[in-house]
């Protein structure tokens, strides 16, 4: 099917024109019941005027919902860079070990040498950039089967160890609000988060859809690629600053969000192909909803146990990404 | 917007207020006589308000593994419980709106649980920071505590009072020549945690007029307290050791000491010192009603005849 | 000939261990304690205190390696080990939960036995389910991580729940034989000791599972029996290790690998070089944790960490590459 709209056209799937109205309203109805969902019950008028800043309410819940959104799409849109550019649907940025990158440098910045959280994003970048040029240079050539989803696995567990010597030299008081940052919490977030956040999804996701045309010919191989004209040689590195740069804020915000990126590729691909750009802005949607969705499960849903959105996304996103490639296998069995 | 929010949260206060410095750095606007407190550490900070008899809207409570909740050291001190004193948060568990639901007035938390959320506690009502493990002395951490909720008054009563109960007890000794040393020994792993300041017993020993032993000198300045292997154990010189046990976990007296005789066995045998376990949840506050039990629990026969 | 070799290092290294510590002890003075009567302090810490690391060392090293042979050996896989199949984390999270309803002590082998269990399950169960068209021993070590991440989130969580509870913990969460659990030893020394004794009895048998199973099956094993009989064991011996020390990772990675590049895969020598070589291992990485970053110390699980993810990546390149090829 193909789109026109003035001068502009683009080839659409039919798939996707359903999958987009469909998960837009979802993710509307899950911004409905985040805004309404805490201690205080809230009326559909408050609801309406929370969503647009006003009040307590709005204050606290607005920038933690958008946050979720938009670090959820963010880490989304990172993960599906890495699938495609490894050319392998495991590919996350935690995975490969770029938000441990971020991680170990965000901890020595900010405890050894006391940054600020805007220096901190940089930092941050730096650390996931130098992980994901390093599990990249390593894997080159082993992409398929799963082997630069094991050079991240090992790179990140040296990371990890790196974490743990940060992280071990305070107090038992410092270690565990410390690992709770480093399993994803966003219990912490502010009007500055966001604003942080924010700045850097202006920036980092026009680029991406600017340069998500030229993703579909990697799909083929990197040769392939080539041989239609596509300059890999630039693209390629473009791509992974732009993946580093995509989950490096989340993290200095959020901490490391585990298997985001994992699960909203492979669930968006099920929904509506191959196609890189519809791939992506499915992806991105899906990515944003379900971190929207594990936040307001974690701090609703126990209430007044708070439950981190990292261990709900690693926990219960990984037992329904198990089942649903379970379920998948089923139906096509 | 944030500062239309904070205009009117600010309104119904009394116009008398004033400015604070925390211990995170924060200069804090304060009401000048806070009626409804938040407090975000239960032994902490809870355990403070409530000998003050400071006006608490809600306290933080930790979760029992049965799932039931209690306000560790305020409940074994002064009977509180959850929810007469309505819950704010779980222990390390912070929800904001949870807190701005019992409309607080002022909200105290610590360094180590409530820093990084104090950017939204500080949209509910204003925040103090406290940092009660950075090496202070209990009684100047307590004085600052009672000027931020209005009880420095009471505080001095309570203080002189505390005096006089200890000359009592001190009954004429000269006790300036026994050193004591707080340690807690770790049974799981076999080390020794050697503390510089320890809530109510630093209180009870220090007014007493007993002298801090020298092997405090091991913690960093700017700590309260250092984790050190057992095999430091015969550095240890006092001549009053002074073990704690959680009650509320049923351990005993003698769960310390055991404990101490596994990471560093023989060495309470050859101590030659005094030995005394008191009751973590009664002694690590820092409370006068504590800290009065602490000054009761030193043997009587003590006696030291010069500094060792 | 070389099991001599291993007895040397492993008494040289056990010396150095018994040296090393808070307080350094020359060599002449630790002899002279454990010869001599006892005199003063210095005795109480190298008989009672440094001894009984050495003695904790050799346990758990023993037992990791041979864990994490007889898993390389039953699932035909060099990238197996308690570590990778989440074998670890999920004992750690089961025995800080147990921790958390006020359990101590020997009786947290239990639930740790369930939680080991319970995550190498799960991992088996996920690898089917994400396995692609690649290398299937991949898809197993993927799995594995995935399930111990969610073990290790969901013992983050309990611990902040009462820190107060945990402090004393830290050391034992990243894995350390500077910092072990005494009250656990009665009960898991003897475990471990049976365990290791199976293992070497089993040995044979597991040695024709690494012809193949059919091959096995035709010599007359019953290689369903001897698989699950071999699992257990594995995860009884790594339980057993993570209750005393912690998840220390990769010596059942790392060992087994080592030992195989010196003298072959099979055989019962291979076996006791295994349990031989595992707390030398774990002997240079507490030494090395004493003497990076002197005077502060770090902890074993992290210098093992860092090594054992190094050789991890190699061992990861050589297979993708040899696979390609």
């Amino acid at each position: 099917m193909i789109l026109r709209t003035g001068p502009f056209s683009a080839q659409v799937s039919r798939r996707f024109l359903w999958a987009l109205p469909v998960l837009l309203a979802a993710v509307a109805a899950l911004v409905w019941i985040a805004i309404g969902a805490g201690a205080t019950p809230t009326t559909a008028t408050e609801r309406l005027s929370a969503l647009r800043g006003e009040g307590l309410i709005g204050d606290l819940r607005r920038p933690r919902i958008l946050v979720a959104l938009l670090g959820g799409a963010m880490t989304a849109a990172s993960g599906i860079i890495l699938q495609t550019v490894s050319r392998n649907g495991l590919a996350d940025p935690g995975l490969l070990g770029l938000s441990q990158g971020s991680v170990v440098a965000i901890l020595i910045g900010g405890l050894v040498f006391g940054l600020g959280s805007g220096a901190l994003v940089w930092v941050g970048l730096g650390g996931a950039l130098a992980v994901s040029v390093l599990v990249l240079g390593l894997g080159r050539g082993t992409l398929a089967g799963g082997g630069i989803v094991l050079v991240g696995l090992a790179v990140n567990i040296v990371l990890g160890s790196v974490t743990e010597i940060v992280m071990t030299s305070g107090d038992a008081t410092r270690f565990a609000r410390l690992a709770v940052w480093s399993r994803g919490s966003l219990a912490g977030v502010s009007a500055g988060d966001l604003r942080l956040i924010a700045v850097w999804a202006l920036v980092t996701v026009p680029l991406l859809l600017a340069l998500s045309r030229h993703l579909a010919p990697l799909l083929l191989g990197h040769d392939a690629a080539r041989g239609v004209g596509v300059d890999t040689r630039r693209l390629l590195p473009a791509l992974v600053l732009l993946a580093a740069a995509l989950s490096a804020p989340v993290v200095v915000v959020c901490g490391p969000i585990s298997f985001l990126g994992l699960i909203a590729g492979y669930v968006a691909r099920r929904l509506v192909g191959d196609a890189p750009t519809e791939v992506l802005v499915t992806g991105m949607i899906l990515g944003g909803g379900i971190l929207l969705l594990a936040d307001t499960a974690g701090r609703a849903a126990l209430a007044p146990l708070v439950v981190p959105a990292g261990l709900m996304t690693s926990v219960a996103g990984v037992v329904v990404f198990l089942l649903a490639i379970a379920a998948d296998r089923r139906l096509n069995r | 917007m944030i500062r239309l929010v904070l205009a009117a949260l600010l309104l119904p206060l009394p116009l008398l207020a004033k400015d604070i410095t925390d211990d995170a750095g924060f200069t804090v606007t304060i009401p000048d006589d806070p009626q409804r407190v938040v407090s975000l550490h239960d032994w902490i900070t809870t355990v403070m308000a409530a000998e003050l008899g400071v006006p608490l809207a809600g306290t933080s409570a930790r979760l029992r593994s049965d799932g039931s909740l209690y306000v560790r050291s305020a409940e074994e001190l002064f009977g509180m419980t959850v929810p007469e004193v309505p819950l704010a948060s779980i222990h390390g568990q912070t929800d904001p709106e949870q807190v701005a639901a019992l409309r607080p007035d002022l909200i105290i938390g610590n360094l180590g649980d409530t820093l990084d959320q104090r950017d939204q506690l500080a949209l509910v009502a204003p925040t103090i920071i406290m940092d009660p493990e950075g090496g202070r002395d209990p009684l100047d951490l307590y004085r600052a505590f009672a000027g931020w909720v209005n009880r420095s008054e009471l505080f001095e009563a309570k203080l002189a009072a505390f005096q006089a109960d200890a000359q009592g007890v001190a009954g004429g000794r000269d006790l300036s020549a026994c050193t004591y040393l707080p340690v807690l020994a770790n049974d799981r792993d076999g080390t020794l945690t050697i503390l510089r300041h320890y809530g109510g017993v630093t209180m009870a020993l220090d007014t007493l007029g007993l002298t801090l032993a020298d092997a405090a000198g091991m913690v960093p300045e700017s700590q309260s307290r250092t984790v050190v292997s057992a095999e430091m154990a015969g550095a240890l010189r006092a001549d009053v050791l002074v073990l704690t046990y959680l009650s509320s976990r049923e351990e005993t007296p003698d769960t310390p000491r055991n404990a101490f005789d596994r990471a560093a066995p023989g060495f309470l045998q050859g101590f030659g010192g005094h030995v005394m376990a008191v009751e973590r949840e009664r002694a690590y506050p820092i409370s006068f009603q504590g800290a009065a039990e602490v000054m009761r629990a030193l043997p009587a026969d003590i006696a030291c005849a010069e500094p060792r | 000939m070389r099991l001599g070799v291993l007895v040397v290092l492993l008494a040289v290294l056990a010396l150095i261990q018994v040296a090393f510590g808070a307080l350094w002890i020359p060599p002449a003075r630790v002899l002279e304690a454990l010869t001599g009567p006892p005199r003063d302090f210095t005795d109480t810490i190298i008989l009672q205190q440094r001894l009984p690391r050495v003695a904790v060392a050799c346990t758990v090293g023993a037992a990791l390696a041979v864990a994490g042979l007889v898993l390389q050996k039953v699932m035909q896989n060099v990238l197996v080990s308690p570590s990778t199949l989440g074998i670890n984390a999920g004992a750690t999270v089961a025995v800080v939960l147990a921790m958390f309803f006020g359990m101590s002590g020997g009786t947290l082998l239990f639930p740790a036995l369930i939680g080991g269990t319970a995550a190498m399950g799960a991992t088996l169960l996920a690898s089917r389910l994400i396995a692609g068209q690649g290398d299937r021993r991949l898809d197993l070590v993927l799995a594995g991580s995935m399930i111990g991440i969610l073990c290790s989130s969901v013992s983050t969580f309990v611990i902040s729940l009462d820190p107060d509870l945990f402090g004393d913990l830290m050391g034992w969460l990243v894995g350390d034989i500077g910092n072990f659990d005494y009250l656990a030893l009665p009960v898991v020394l003897p475990v471990v000791a049976v365990a290791l004794a199976i293992a070497l009895i089993l040995c044979p048998q597991l040695d024709l599972l690494t012809t193949g199973e059919d091959q096995a099956r035709l010599l007359g094993v019953n290689t369903a029996l001897l698989q699950g009989l071999a699992l257990a064991l594995a995860v009884l011996l790594a339980v057993a290790a993570v209750v005393v020390v912690g998840p220390i990772g990769f010596i059942g990675l790392v060992v087994p690998h080592l030992v195989k590049l010196a003298m072959g895969e099979t055989g019962r020598a291979t076996l006791v070089a295994v349990a031989l070589t595992g707390p030398c291992l774990l002997m240079l990485a507490d030494i090395l944790a004493r003497v990076a970053l002197a005077p502060r110390v770090l902890h074993v699980g992290t210098v093992m960490g860092l090594s054992g993810g190094a050789i991890f990546l190699v061992m990861v390149l050589a297979l993708v590459r040899r696979g390609r090829a």
